[in-house]
C-alpha cells in the first residue's frame, strides 16, 4: 500500500504540496477523523467535556509553538493571553454582542497586545523578550484581578464572570456534544493555518531566525519584524483560544492564569517537540491526560480520596517539572523525536544503523 | 517607610545579584531562583523546628546548602547543557523552577506560616537616625546585602576566581583557551547566586511571612536585574532602591496589588526605552 517511501517521487509541484503525500498516510488519517468524530457517539458525557478542554489545550499549544518551537522566543506570558482572550470576550458579550462577533474582536485585540509585547523584538536579542513576557504576565494579572473584583456583583468575585451560552446563528453550543463538533472543526481550522504557515515564506523565516538570527539576518530576512511577526500571530491565536476557553467553562476567572499555567503549556510544546504541529498534539494530549495518570495512580495505590485532594495539584506540578527537565536533556526534539525515530526503524527495516535514520 | 525601603530594598540586592551572576557569567537566565529562594525559608524553618536548632543558627546553615544545591543544580542540570543552545538551559531552569515549587507544596502543603513570630526570634525595633527605625531582623537583612555587595566587588576585582569569571563572561571560548576552566567558573556562579539566594530566603522568611508566593517576591529580583543592567553589578543597589521605593510608595497610595505588579510594569518600560538598563552593556544586546 505504499507504506515505505524509498526515494524523492514527486513529479508535480501538486504533489509536492500535499500535506498527505503517501495513500498510506491518506487512510490513516481519514481513519483517525473517523474515529474522533465517532467519539461522542459511544463516551459519556465527561470523556467528552475533556476531550473539549484537551481540543483547547490542543489550539494553544499550537500558538506557543508557532512563538516557542517555530520563532524560537520564550514566552512566560501564555496564561496571560489566554487571561485576556477571556475577560475581553466577557467584556465585549457583556455589552452584548454575539458569540461569532466577540471572537472576532477578541482575536484582534489580542494581535493588537501582540504588537505591544513583541515591540521590544524590534530592538532587542536573545533573552529580553522573555523578561517582557515575564512582566506581561503580571501586570495582565493585575488588571484582569482589579476588572474582575470592581464589578457590583459580589457573587462574581467568587465565581468567576460568566458568560452567556454562544449562539452560531443556527445553533446554540448548549451541551458538550454541540462543543465537541463546534472545537473539533476550530482545531481543523488551526491546525491547517498552522501547518501551511509553517511551510510558508513566514515559518522558514521563523526557523530561520530561530536556528540563528545573525544567519538569518544576513539571508535578508528582517528578523525583527519577523520576532514581532511571531508574537502578534501567536498572541491572536492565544486569544481566541482564551476567548473559547472562556465560553466552554462559561465563566472567567483571574486566580486561573498564573505563571504555572503558562509553564504548563510550555511543558506541552517542549514534551511534544518544539517546532512541530503533531508536536504541540502529542505535547497537549500528553499533559492534558496527565493529571487522570496520576489520579489513577493514586487510586491504585490506596491512597484516600481526602489525600488526593490535597496532592494531586502539587504532585501534577511536579511530575509536569521533572518530565520537562528530562525530555530537555535526553529527547530534545520531544514525543515527536521518538516517533519519528520508530518509524524511521520500521521504514528501514531491515536495514538498521542507516544515516537516514537521523533524517527528519 | 525609609527603613521599609531599606529592608525591602536589601533583600532585592541580595536577589538580584544572583539573577546578575548567572546571566553575565553563562548568559543564562535562572527563572528557578525565586523557587530556590521560596524553598530555603520553608527548609530553614522545617530545620529549626525539627532538629530545635537556635533560628539564627539556620542562616550559616542555609548559606551552605544554598552553595550545595547551586553545584547540584550545576552539576546535574546545567553542565549536560553545555552543548545545547541558552534557549534549552532556559527551559531547563523554568522547569526546575516549577518542580521546586510543586515540592514544596508536597512537601509543606503550602501553608503560609510566620516564622519570626511562631520561633519567637529577638526583633527589637531600634531606632538608626531619628525616622528611620529598624528591628533586629532588618537590620541583619541591610547588613548582610551590604557585605553581599562588598565582598563580591572585592572578589570579583582581586580574587583570581573572580577574575576568572569575568574573564568567562567577556568570552568563554577565549577564557578556555587560556586554561580557565570554564565548567568551575559557571558553576561558582551557580553556587554564589544559589548561596545568596536561600540566605536571603531564610532571613526574610524572618521578617515577612512564610508563603509560596515567595518565589513571585524573588521574580521582582529579576525586575531590579534588569533596571540596574542584566550583566552589571553596581547598578544593582540604584535599582534595587529605586524599584523598592517605587513598589512601597504605590502600595502606600494605591493598593498592594498593584505594588506587586508595579516592578513588572517597570519591566516593560525598561525594556521599550532602555534595555540595558542603567549600568548594562548596551553592545551585548544590540539589533542586529
Amino acid at each position: 500500500m505504499g507504506t515505505r517511501r524509498s526515494g524523492y517521487f514527486k513529479a508535480d509541484y501538486a504533489a509536492d504540496l500535499a500535506l498527505l503525500d503517501t495513500p498510506f498516510r491518506r487512510v490513516l488519517v481519514g481513519l483517525l477523523v473517523l474515529a474522533v468524530l465517532a467519539v461522542p457517539q459511544v463516551a459519556g458525557k465527561y470523556v467528552v467535556y475533556v476531550c473539549n478542554l484537551t481540543f483547547i489545550a490542543i489550539m494553544g499549544a499550537i500558538a506557543l509553538n508557532l512563538l516557542t518551537g517555530y520563532a524560537g522566543q520564550i514566552s512566560l506570558g501564555h496564561s496571560a493571553f489566554l487571561a485576556v482572550g477571556g475577560f475581553v470576550s466577557y467584556h465585549f458579550a457583556k455589552l452584548g454582542l454575539g458569540f461569532v462577533p466577540v471572537v472576532v474582536i477578541t482575536t484582534a485585540i489580542g494581535a493588537l497586545i501582540g504588537v505591544v509585547v513583541g515591540a521590544p523584538a524590534l530592538r532587542l536579542r536573545g533573552l529580553y523578550l522573555v523578561l517582557g513576557t515575564v512582566g506581561f504576565h503580571y501586570v495582565v494579572f493585575f488588571l484582569v484581578n482589579e476588572y474582575q473584583t470592581s464589578g457590583d456583583d459580589v457573587l462574581m468575585k467568587l465565581t468567576g464572570l460568566l458568560l452567556p451560552v454562544p449562539d452560531l446563528g443556527f445553533v446554540k453550543l448548549r451541551n458538550e456534544f454541540q462543543w465537541y463538533y463546534f472545537l473539533l472543526g476550530m482545531l481543523a481550522l488551526v491546525t491547517c493555518f498552522a501547518v501551511n504557515l509553517v511551510r510558508t515564506r513566514v515559518g522558514r523565516a521563523w526557523i530561520a531566525v530561530r536556528d540563528r538570527d545573525i544567519t538569518a539576518a544576513a539571508l535578508g530576512i528582517d528578523v525583527g519584524r519577523y520576532k514581532l511577526l511571531a508574537f502578534v500571530v501567536s498572541s491572536a491565536l492565544t486569544s481566541m483560544t482564551g476567548a473559547l476557553l472562556a465560553y466552554v467553562v462559561g465563566s472567567v476567572s483571574a486566580e486561573y492564569y498564573t505563571l504555572t499555567l503558562s509553564i504548563t503549556y510550555l511543558a506541552m510544546v517542549v514534551v511534544g517537540g518544539a517546532g512541530s504541529i503533531l508536536g504541540s498534539y502529542l505535547g497537549a494530549i500528553f499533559v492534558s491526560m496527565l493529571p487522570y495518570a496520576i489520579t489513577w495512580l493514586f487510586e491504585s495505590l490506596g491512597v484516600s480520596t481526602r489525600t488526593q485532594m490535597v496532592y494531586l495539584v502539587p504532585s501534577q506540578i511536579v511530575v509536569f517539572g521533572l518530565i520537562m527537565i528530562l525530555f530537555l536533556i535526553f529527547e530534545p526534539r520531544g514525543l515527536v523525536g521518538i516517533w519519528q525515530r520508530v518509524r524511521a526503524y520500521f521504514e528501514l527495516w531491515p536495514l538498521r544503523k542507516s544515516i537516514l535514520s537521523e533524517r527528519k | 517607610m525609609i527603613a521599609a525601603i531599606l529592608s525591602l530594598s536589601a533583600i532585592y540586592v541580595m536577589l538580584a545579584v544572583g539573577f546578575v551572576i548567572v546571566y553575565r557569567t553563562s548568559h543564562v537566565l535562572n527563572f528557578a531562583h525565586g523557587d530556590v529562594f521560596m524553598v530555603s525559608g520553608y527548609l530553614g524553618f522545617a530545620l529549626i523546628t525539627t532538629i530545635s536548632l537556635p533560628p539564627y543558627w539556620a542562616l550559616p546553615v542555609s548559606l551552605a546548602g544554598g552553595a550545595i544545591s547551586g553545584l547540584l543544580i550545576y552539576a546535574v542540570l546545567m553542565a549536560p547543557m553545555a552543548g545545547h543552545s541558552i534557549f534549552a538551559a532556559v527551559l531547563v531552569t523554568i522547569a526546575l523552577g516549577m518542580a521546586i515549587r510543586g515540592l514544596a507544596l508536597v512537601g509543606f502543603k503550602g501553608q503560609v506560616t510566620y516564622p519570626g513570630r511562631i520561633l519567637s526570634i529577638e526583633d527589637a525595633p531600634y531606632t538608626i537616625v531619628p525616622g528611620v527605625t529598624l528591628t533586629t531582623i532588618e537590620i541583619l537583612i541591610v547588613l548582610s546585602a551590604i557585605v553581599v555587595m562588598v565582598a563580591l566587588t572585592l572578589f570579583f576585582r582581586y580574587s583570581p576566581w573572580g577574575i576568572r569569571m569575568r574573564a568567562a563572561s567577556q568570552d568563554p571560548r577565549l577564557a578556555a583557551y587560556r586554561g580557565i576552566n570554564i565548567h568551575a567558573v559557571f558553576a561558582g556562579a551557580w553556587v554564589i547566586a544559589s548561596a545568596v539566594a536561600m540566605y536571603a530566603g531564610t532571613l526574610y522568611s524572618f521578617s515577612k511571612q512564610l508563603s509560596p508566593s515567595l518565589s513571585d517576591v524573588a521574580l521582582r529580583g529579576l525586575a531590579v536585574a534588569l533596571v540596574g543592567g542584566m550583566d552589571s553589578m553596581k547598578g544593582v543597589v540604584p535599582a534595587a532602591i529605586a524599584v523598592a521605593a517605587i513598589e512601597l510608595l504605590v502600595q502606600r497610595y494605591g493598593s498592594p496589588q498593584m505594588a506587586e505588579a508595579i516592578p513588572f510594569l517597570i519591566v516593560l518600560l525598561v525594556l521599550l526605552i532602555r534595555p540595558w538598563g542603567l549600568f548594562g552593556t548596551k553592545e551585548m544586546i544590540d539589533r542586529i
